[in-house]
C-alpha cells in the first residue's frame, strides 16, 4: 500500500492539533456565567419554541401537560391527571452564590383529591433537595406564591417544578400555573417569607445523586493496579 | 498532481475545513449548553472543591474539559476546545482508518469528507461533552489495530499491542458501555491477526498460545490499568478510600441504569436512528423573529445514505470475501445491534459509533461507484436517499424537476461508454451531502435564523416519534 496518503495525514493531525493550542490564548478568568437578572419563565409561549427549556414528566399516558395562552394572554402551563398519577413540568434556572432569588407564581386547582400530592410549584437545588412549597388541594381561584432561596456555594441551577400529583403520592383533577417568575433580590426577603438557604440544607438526601459510600482500604487498589500492571508485564515478556 | 498529492491536499483541505467549522463561533452560546451543566459541575468538583457530584460515566472526557479550564480560564470557549480538537484529529485519523481498510486512498478521503459533512459529529465537537472523546478514541484504537494487522515483527507488533491497550483504557474511561463492545471487537480483531500466519491464512491446528495469551495479556492488563487510573483524582480529593468504593460505584451505575424509565422527552427508539426521526435541540433560543438552536442531529442525506451503503457493503463482504467491507458491515451491526437489550431510554447520539462506521462505508459505495464497479441497481439504492431529501426539503414542484434532471443525465450517460454513469451518482452524492451540510449548518452551530427558515428545515414536526423539533 502506498503511504502517500499517510504522510499528509499523519501532519494533517498535528497541524489540527498545534492550532487548537495556538488559538487558545487570552481567556476570561475563571466562572463568568452569571445569572439571569429576572426572568420570566414562560416567555416565547407564542412561538414554535414555545416548550423550550421545559421537560414534560407524567407517570400515566392518560395525564397531560399543555402550554395554553391564557386568562391574560401571558401564558399558562395546564396540567390534567384524569387518574391519579403524577405530571409535570420542569426547566433549570441559573442562579449564582450570594444573594436571594426570588421564586414566584399563580397556581389553580379543580378537582384535586387531599389523599395525593397536590398541585404545587417545587423549587429543587442542584443535588435534588425540594424546598418544602406549599401544596393545593381542592378547587380553587389563583394563588400566589413566593418563595425565596438563597443558593449555596455548590448551587449552579435550580429546578422550577410545575407538578400535579407525586409517584408515591398519585393525584387526580387539573392544576394551572401562570405568571411564573425568578428575580434576583438586591436585598433580603421580608421576614414572613418561606425563605430557604442552600448552605444550610441537607445536601445529600437524594437518591440519584448520593455517592456509594463504601470504604475499603488504599491497599487493595494498590493491589489491583499492581495485577493490572503485573497482567500486562507477563503480556510484554511473552510476546518477547 | 498525481493521486498521491491529490490524497494529500484533500486531507489537508478537510482537515483545514474540519477545524474551521468546530472553531467558529465555538464560544456560542455562552451558557451551558445540555449536557454540559453536569460536565462542569464535575469540572467544579476537581477545581473549586464543590461537593463530590458523581456522574453515571467515568471521569476522563470531564478530567479534559477541567484541564482545559485550568489552562485557558472558564469561559464557554474553552469548555470546548478540547472536544473541537478531539472532532477535528478524527478526520485524519478517518482518512488513515479508511486508508487500511478499504486500501483506496479516494475511499478514504470521501469517508473523511462524509465525517466532516456529518452534523452529529460537528455539533458533538462543538460542546462539552463526552461523546466526541469516545469516539475519536474508538477510531483511533481500530486505527492501531490495522496498523498491527498490517505489522509483522514481533517488536512492533508488541508495541502496537501496548498502545492498543492504553487506547481501550482511556476510550473505557470516557464511555464505559460502548467502549466495553469495542474491547470486545478489538480483542476479537486481535486474537483472529495473531491466529493468522504470515501468509494471511489462519495458523495449523497449533494454536499460537503463548503469542495469544501474550496478547490478551497485555492489552487486558493495561487497558484496565488506564481505566482504574482515570479514578484516581477521586481518591487524590478523598472522596473514595478504596478498592470497596470502586466496585460499588459500578454497582451504583449499573443499578441507576436499569431504574432509569424507558422514555425520555427526546428519547427515541434504536430503530429510529438510521432514519434520522427524532433528533432534538440540545439548546434554543427565539425572539419573536429568530431562532438559534444547537440541533443534536446528523445530515439527514448523509445518514439515509448509510443503510443502503451498508446492505452493500454487506453483500460485497458475503460475495467476494472482502476483509475491509465485512469489518466496516460487522462494525456496524456490532454497534447498532447492541442497544436492543437496553430498556433504559435511549438518544440519537447513541447511534455515533454506528454512523461512525457506516459514513466509512458509504466513502466505500462511492468509491466502487466512482471507478465503474458497481451496479446499477446500487446506483439505484443510492440514489433513493437523495429523492427523500429532495421529497422532504423542496418545493414539490422544483423537486420533481431535479430528480427529473438527474434522471434524464443518468440515462444519458448511461448510453455512453467509459462507465462515466458511476461517477455522476458519485457526484450527486457527494454534492448533494454538501448541499445539505450547507443548509443545516445554522442548526448545528447555533446561528440566528428566521423562524420561517428554521420551520422550513425542521421536516418533520411530528406528530409521533418523527419530530425534527
Amino acid at each position: 500500500m502506498s503511504k502517500a496518503g499517510d504522510r499528509a495525514a499523519w501532519p494533517a493531525l498535528m497541524a489540527a492539533i498545534a492550532a487548537v493550542g495556538l488559538m487558545s490564548c487570552g481567556r476570561a478568568p475563571f466562572n463568568s456565567r452569571r445569572p439571569e437578572g429576572q426572568q420570566n419563565l414562560l416567555r416565547n409561549l407564542h412561538s414554535a419554541a414555545a416548550l423550550f427549556g421545559w421537560t414534560s414528566f407524567r407517570t400515566s399516558q392518560a395525564s397531560r401537560v399543555s402550554l395554553n395562552d391564557g386568562e391574560r394572554g401571558g401564558g399558562e402551563i395546564e396540567i390534567v391527571n384524569p387518574r391519579p398519577g403524577a405530571a409535570g413540568l420542569r426547566r433549570t434556572v441559573p442562579v449564582f452564590y450570594e444573594g436571594w432569588y426570588q421564586f414566584s407564581g399563580e397556581v389553580r386547582t379543580q378537582g384535586v383529591g387531599a389523599g395525593g400530592l397536590g398541585a404545587q410549584l417545587r423549587i429543587a437545588t442542584e443535588y435534588g433537595t425540594l424546598l418544602p412549597t406549599p401544596e393545593l388541594h381542592g378547587t380553587s381561584g389563583w394563588r400566589s406564591i413566593k418563595i425565596y432561596y438563597r443558593p449555596g456555594r455548590h448551587d449552579n441551577l435550580v429546578s422550577v417544578i410545575c407538578q400535579l400529583g407525586g409517584v408515591k403520592r398519585p393525584s387526580a383533577g387539573k392544576a394551572w400555573f401562570r405568571n411564573l417568575r425568578t428575580a434576583r433580590m438586591r436585598g433580603a426577603p421580608p421576614p414572613t417569607a418561606a425563605m430557604f438557604s442552600g448552605d444550610t440544607l441537607e445536601l445529600d438526601t437524594a437518591a440519584m445523586i448520593k455517592p456509594p459510600r463504601s470504604g475499603g482500604s488504599a491497599v487493595s487498589l494498590l493491589l489491583l493496579l499492581f495485577g493490572c500492571g503485573a497482567t500486562a508485564a507477563l503480556g510484554w515478556r511473552l510476546l518477547a | 498532481l498525481t493521486r498521491a498529492d491529490a490524497a494529500r491536499v484533500s486531507i489537508v483541505l478537510l482537515t483545514a475545513i474540519a477545524l474551521a467549522a468546530r472553531l467558529w463561533h465555538l464560544g456560542l452560546p455562552r451558557d451551558p449548553v445540555y449536557d454540559e451543566n453536569t460536565v462542569l459541575q464535575q469540572v467544579g468538583s476537581y477545581l473549586r472543591g464543590w461537593p463530590f457530584f458523581l456522574s453515571l460515566q467515568p471521569p476522563l472526557a470531564k478530567l479534559l474539559v477541567a484541564l482545559n479550564i485550568g489552562i485557558f480560564g472558564d469561559n464557554s470557549w474553552s469548555w470546548r476546545i478540547g472536544n473541537a480538537g478531539l472532532g477535528t484529529a478524527l478526520i485524519p485519523i478517518t482518512y488513515l482508518l479508511a486508508r487500511r481498510i478499504l486500501k483506496s486512498r479516494l475511499a478514504a478521503v470521501l469517508a473523511s469528507a462524509m465525517v466532516l459533512m456529518d452534523g452529529l459529529f460537528l455539533v458533538c465537537s462543538r460542546v462539552g461533552m463526552i461523546n466526541i472523546v469516545y469516539m475519536t478514541l474508538i477510531a483511533a484504537v481500530f486505527l492501531i489495530g490495522f496498523i498491527f494487522a498490517h505489522s509483522t515483527g514481533a517488536i512492533v507488533r508488541r508495541r502496537l499491542t501496548a498502545a492498543i491497550g492504553v487506547l481501550l483504557g482511556l476510550c473505557m474511561a470516557a464511555k464505559t458501555v460502548i467502549s466495553a463492545l469495542t474491547v470486545v471487537l478489538v480483542m476479537g480483531f486481535l486474537c483472529l491477526h495473531v491466529l493468522q500466519s504470515e501468509d494471511g491464512t489462519l495458523a495449523g491446528r497449533r494454536l499460537p498460545r503463548r503469542r495469544m495469551i501474550g496478547t490478551l495479556a497485555l492489552a487486558g492488563g493495561l487497558a484496565a490499568l488506564v481505566y482504574m487510573a482515570a479514578f484516581i483524582p477521586y481518591y487524590c480529593f478523598g472522596w473514595w478510600t478504596g478498592l470497596s468504593d470502586f466496585a460499588g460505584y459500578h454497582l451504583w451505575v449499573l443499578r441507576h441504569n436499569l431504574d432509569l424509565p424507558a422514555t425520555s422527552p427526546n428519547s427515541s427508539p434504536f430503530w429510529s436512528w438510521p432514519l434520522m426521526l427524532r433528533p432534538f435541540a440540545y439548546w434554543k433560543d427565539s425572539t419573536d423573529a429568530t431562532v438559534r438552536v444547537v440541533w443534536c442531529g446528523g445530515n439527514p442525506v448523509l445518514w439515509w445514505e448509510i443503510l443502503p451503503a451498508i446492505a452493500i457493503t454487506a453483500l460485497r463482504a458475503l460475495r467476494q470475501r472482502e476483509a475491509g467491507s465485512a469489518f466496516l458491515s460487522i462494525a456496524y451491526l456490532a454497534y447498532f445491534l447492541m442497544w436492543i437489550p437496553i430498556r433504559r431510554y435511549l438518544l440519537i447520539y447513541d447511534y455515533m459509533p454506528a454512523a461512525y462506521f457506516g459514513l466509512i462505508a458509504v466513502g466505500a459505495a462511492l468509491e466502487q461507484c466512482w471507478h465503474g464497479r458497481a451496479r446499477r441497481w446500487e446506483h439505484m439504492l443510492l440514489l433513493m436517499p437523495i429523492g427523500a431529501a429532495l421529497y422532504f426539503g423542496v418545493r414539490h414542484g422544483l423537486a420533481a424537476a431535479i430528480a427529473a434532471a438527474v434522471a434524464s443525465a443518468y440515462g444519458f450517460l448511461l448510453r455512453r461508454d467509459g462507465q462515466v454513469e458511476g461517477k455522476f451518482v458519485c457526484a450527486v452524492i457527494a454534492g448533494g451531502a454538501a448541499v445539505a451540510f450547507i443548509y443545516f449548518f445554522p442548526l448545528w452551530t447555533g446561528m440566528p435564523l428566521a423562524e420561517a427558515s428554521y420551520n422550513a428545515r425542521m421536516w418533520f414536526q411530528g406528530p409521533g416519534i418523527a419530530d425534527w423539533r
